[in-house]
């Protein structure tokens, strides 16, 4: 076969250069000792065929030169012969030009294409990879150009110098390739990573469509997941039929964020093996990676509707389940997943999961103190029947003494509880009760009907979230408050928008109506947040607030004109061993106007609230709760203008076997 | 060695080739006729000249079906491969085997003839033939890197065809394939003028449009397959760019510019550009007649040569446009002759 246009065309002079080149490099070969050499007669014939063509071009030239000259003095007298000059040098450089550039086309594909794997190859001394280095030297000088014609003889001497070099062929061939695998395979097998991503590397330098290796090399690479995503690509376009690449890729695309496009590379996975357990499991672990919750828990389901006996999925939708606030659903799952492999983790998680969907019963014990000598203490407990399903019923009951240092009062409350969590994304919680305020001063005991509804939506995928509540409650800070009956009504609205990556925007709203026997009074505050999530556990934010009270109280809350916090937030959650603790710390500036009187001065206010979770056995956890304020108007319960607050509580939760 | 003899309905030349192979002068170990299940008695007229003759159950569709075939009863450590059509010089199998002589070397071919030389189209083939074995591939020799070893005369070590399978049928080219995937293998492959042999060439335009259409599609075929892997052998990579730019970017102005350009200058002179290089391939052309004492014959056929490179032209431009652009890919292995 003989392709493209032989004799003319861009082939024809490349043949010629490269004839003509062939004396250099015969002499170089001989030089160098390389072991393929055709020797001086061939190449005294070759060049000198070179030479007959090269007067054969010269000879066309000038005949052409002639013609043309002839044809022009009969057409237009007077002109010169010196047009068909122009016309063959025109020529020559087009010629010239054109396959400067294809060669230099071909030799820049080449170093995009396989600089990169050979960026990672491991090189040794006087290996075959090692005299590649200076090849791609060279052709960035060419690549710098100096002019086309030099950077063609630049290249033509490039080839001359590196054709039939048989280290150079040696690197690149496939056998070697396929030795190559074979030797990666093993250190793979062995279990050293590190080595096989070296050795899968060198085989993908020498064969870049290794489909085997690019996949091999890729696994070896999740830890970095752009990398590992960008050859998981390459792997999809080298076995666009493969499943599992796009499995690959979808994982990959999950650790990254992309969710979208990970769903549709799991969606396409499972297209091509839509009753492969891979393709079902991986769609579904994609949905877990997304905060899908929901849909991963249907996707786990549908699976298990016709592979009952895979414990892994049973281990893995209970863990969803848990997310979902479903327990004892979950508790189900492990029992299954444990009556077909027994983990000994595993059954540390199922005890786990039994105690929280168990029923339970929680003492709790509350003290608070003030700057102004008020004191709480309040003894109670709280009691939780077994969750069944999304909903969960419980009733809470205190008896709390209040006391200021001269007068001692005290409330008994009681509630109902109930909370329905009917999807992972929202959960409603709703009490009903009431609070029995003791006699004073000769009046009798008085009952006030208490109770809340909260509803909490979030978004899958960290998307937005709504918290609204309306509350019921008496404020029990002081033994005047308590005197007083004074009672908060309050409705509060907080909205939450991602705005990119872990930032994001909060608003806070809230309106309260406090009555007592004498007057009711009505509170307005809102509050702008701007919060980055470093990690889901890591926080910081800034925040505005501002609250303003419809006019001041004698009974018993300080009740300013005007207020307004600028602070700087922080929400830190880790696990130490098993035991967990959050902390929430906030320190900013406040100021304040009474009614009737100018803005105060900026003071600093200051907050803190603490937990610390013991789990002290399956099914027992110690809690405990601290909370410390120092600020001019903290909350509703400050009771004067210049205020200090600490309180802790500590809790047993049981769960009842 | 072992000479493989793909034949599909080739009783009136396979003879030639048979008797060819048994005048050698270094003589084969065995030779094997792939009779793929032809209709004219192929089979018969090879056995009767005592050679061996396997035959597989059905066509296999394809020369690259049959070769590979018949590669799985070769027990020599090289295996020569030859088209039944093709007759070789007498000392041919002799004067390939020294090429063997360095272990690196998987394949090895020779110069390659019209066994016929009287029709339009043979004359051009042999000019074509003539130009390319005397200059172009010994140039492509001389740097270590010939661009195929002849599907129709070609010795292979027995090992490395194995290793790659054989002959592949995923190209319409499988000597092309063969050739780039040895290179991407590291292998050597080496070109001998001194080793010849003669096949019939297509002697009617029907034909020579047949094979044109195979070997353009299979010439497309295998730059999309192997262009990465090429990129990674020097010089190749290089003459095969050039040879691409040739058939797709170059065919495309000699076959409209020219024209075009003689209607702009209303000059008909512009329309030399199509044998305005005629000199440049006379050189190579009566240096090569005149070692085989055939310059009249030669002088007599340079036209011809002219008039199947614009045709090669068109077959060229033809394939690129259905392969790569309409991704129209010919599968179907049309017998040329």
């Amino acid at each position: 076969m003989i392709v493209g246009l032989p004799g003319t065309g861009i082939g024809g002079m490349f043949y010629l250069l490269s004839a003509l080149a062939l004396p250099l490099r015969e002499a170089i070969g001989r030089v160098r000792d390389r072991g393929h050499s055709v020797g001086w007669r061939v190449v005294a014939r070759q060049t000198a065929i070179a030479g007959g063509i090269l007067v054969g071009i010269w000879v066309t030239g000038l005949l052409l030169g002639a013609v043309l000259g002839t044809v022009r003095s009969h057409m237009a007298p007077g002109t010169g012969p010196h047009e068909g000059n122009a016309v063959r040098t025109a020529m020559l450089v087009l010629s010239f030009g054109t396959l400067a550039v294809v060669l230099f086309g071909v030799e820049l594909l080449r170093l995009c294409l396989h600089r990169r794997t050979r960026l990672v190859t491991p090189i040794e001394p006087g290996s075959a990879a090692e005299t590649q280095w200076p090849t791609e030297r060279k052709v960035a000088v060419v690549g710098g150009g100096r002019g086309q014609g030099r950077g063609l003889i630049l290249l033509v001497l490039l080839e001359i110098g590196t054709a039939a070099h048989p280290r150079t062929a040696v690197s690149q061939h496939g056998s070697v390739a396929a030795a190559g695998l074979a030797r990666a395979d093993s250190v793979f097998a062995a279990g050293d990573a590190k080595a096989a991503a070296l050795a899968y590397a060198a085989v993908l330098a020498a064969d870049p469509q290794n489909s085997r290796a690019t996949y091999r090399l890729a696994d070896l690479r999740r830890r970095d997941p752009k990398e590992a995503l960008r050859l998981f690509q390459r792997y999809v376009a080298l076995e666009p039929s493969d499943p599992w690449g796009y499995l690959a890729v979808a994982d990959m695309l999950a650790r990254l964020g992309r969710y979208h496009e990970a769903m549709q590379e799991s969606d396409t996975a499972l297209r091509l093996a839509p009753n492969e357990r891979d393709a079902v499991m991986g769609r579904a672990r994609v949905l877990v990676r997304a905060g899908r919750t929901d849909a991963a828990v249907v996707a786990y389901r549908q699976w298990l509707a016709t592979h009952d006996r895979d414990p892994e999925a049973w281990r893995e939708i209970a863990r969803e389940l848990v997310r979902a606030g479903r327990p004892g659903d979950a508790a189900h799952a492990l029992e299954r997943a444990q009556s077909q492999a027994f983990d000994p983790d595993v059954a540390r998680r199922l005890a786990a999961v039994r105690a929280a969907a168990a029923p339970a019963f929680t003492p709790v014990v509350r003290g608070s103190r003030d700057s102004d000598g008020n004191t709480t203490l309040r003894l109670g407990g709280s009691a939780e029947l077994s969750a069944r399903g999304p909903t969960r019923m419980g009733i809470t009951a205190s008896r709390e003494q209040v006391g200021d240092g001269f007068t001692t009062t005290g409330l008994d409350a009681v509630a109902v509880n109930a909370t329905w969590r009917p999807r992972a994304s929202l959960k409603v919680e709703a009490a009903a009760g009431a609070a029995r305020f003791d006699g004073a001063g000769g009046s009798s005991a008085t009952m006030v009907p208490t109770g809340a509804v909260r509803a909490r939506w979030r978004a899958p995928a960290r998307g937005p979230a709504f918290d609204l509540r309306a509350e019921r409650s008496v404020i029990d800070a002081s033994p005047l408050l308590v005197t007083n009956r004074v009672v908060r009504s309050e409705l509060r609205g907080i909205v939450e928008l991602p705005v990119a990556g872990g930032l994001k925007l909060r608003a806070l709203g809230r309106a309260a109506a406090l009555s007592d026997s004498a007057e009711v009074n009505h509170r307005t505050s809102f509050a702008g947040v701007v919060a980055f999530a470093a990690t889901p556990s890591i926080e910081v934010s800034g925040q505005v607030h501002q609250l303003r009270y419809a006019h001041s109280s004698s009974a018993g809350y300080f009740a300013p004109r005007f207020a307004q916090i600028v602070e700087a937030g922080t929400y830190v959650e880790f696990e130490a061993g098993s035991v967990l603790c959050a902390l929430d710390a906030g320190a900013g500036v406040q100021r304040v106007a009474a009614h009737g009187a100018h803005v105060g001065p900026w003071r600093r206010a200051l907050r803190l609230y603490a937990l610390i979770a013991v789990p002290l056995s399956p099914g027992l956890d110690l809690r405990l709760e601290l909370d410390g304020e120092d600020s001019q108007i903290a909350n509703e319960t400050v009771t004067s203008g210049q205020w200090r607050y600490g309180s802790a509580m500590l809790s047993l939760r049981w769960a009842l076997p | 060695m072992t000479v493989i003899v793909p034949a599909y309905n080739e009783a009136p030349s396979v003879g030639d080739t048979i008797r060819s192979l048994l005048g050698q002068t270094v003589p084969p170990h065995e030779i094997i006729v792939i009779d793929d299940c032809s209709t004219d008695g192929t089979g018969a007229v090879a056995r009767a000249l005592g050679v061996r003759v396997v035959r597989p159950a059905s066509n296999t569709g394809s020369k690259a079906g049959a070769q590979t075939f018949g590669l799985r009863y070769v027990r020599t450590p090289l295996t020569v491969a030859i088209d039944a059509d093709t007759v070789l010089a007498p000392d041919a199998l002799e004067r390939l085997l020294p090429a063997f002589d360095r272990p690196a070397v998987a394949a090895a071919c020779g110069f390659v003839l019209p066994q016929r030389v009287r029709t339009l189209w043979e004359r051009g083939r042999y000019i074509e033939y003539l130009f390319a074995f005397t200059f172009y591939k010994q140039v492509q020799e001389c740097y270590g890197k010939p661009l195929i070893s002849s599907g129709c005369f070609s010795m292979y070590r027995t090992a490395q065809l194995r290793a790659q399978g054989g002959w592949s049928s995923r190209t319409l080219a499988e000597d092309m394939d063969l050739t780039w995937s040895l290179y991407q293998g590291g292998h050597e492959v080496r070109f001998v003028p001194e080793a010849v042999c003669y096949p019939i060439e297509p002697r009617t335009f029907t034909l020579m449009a047949t094979q044109l259409r195979r070997w353009s599609h299979g010439f497309v075929q295998n730059v999309k397959l192997h262009w990465r892997g090429l990129l990674t052998v020097p010089y190749l990579r290089s003459a095969v760019a050039v040879s691409f730019w040739d058939a797709t970017v170059a065919a495309a102005l000699y076959l409209v510019l020219l024209p075009i350009l003689a209607l702009l200058f209303a000059s008909p002179w512009v329309l030399l550009g199509y044998v305005i290089d005629a000199p440049a391939v006379l050189v190579p052309v009566v240096a090569g007649a005149i070692r085989r004492g055939e310059l009249r014959r030669a002088l007599a056929s340079v036209p011809a040569f002219f008039v199947l490179r614009t045709v090669n032209a068109l077959f060229f431009l033809r394939a690129v446009g259905a392969e790569l652009l309409l991704g129209r890919s010919l599968r179907v292995y049309e017998k040329g002759h």
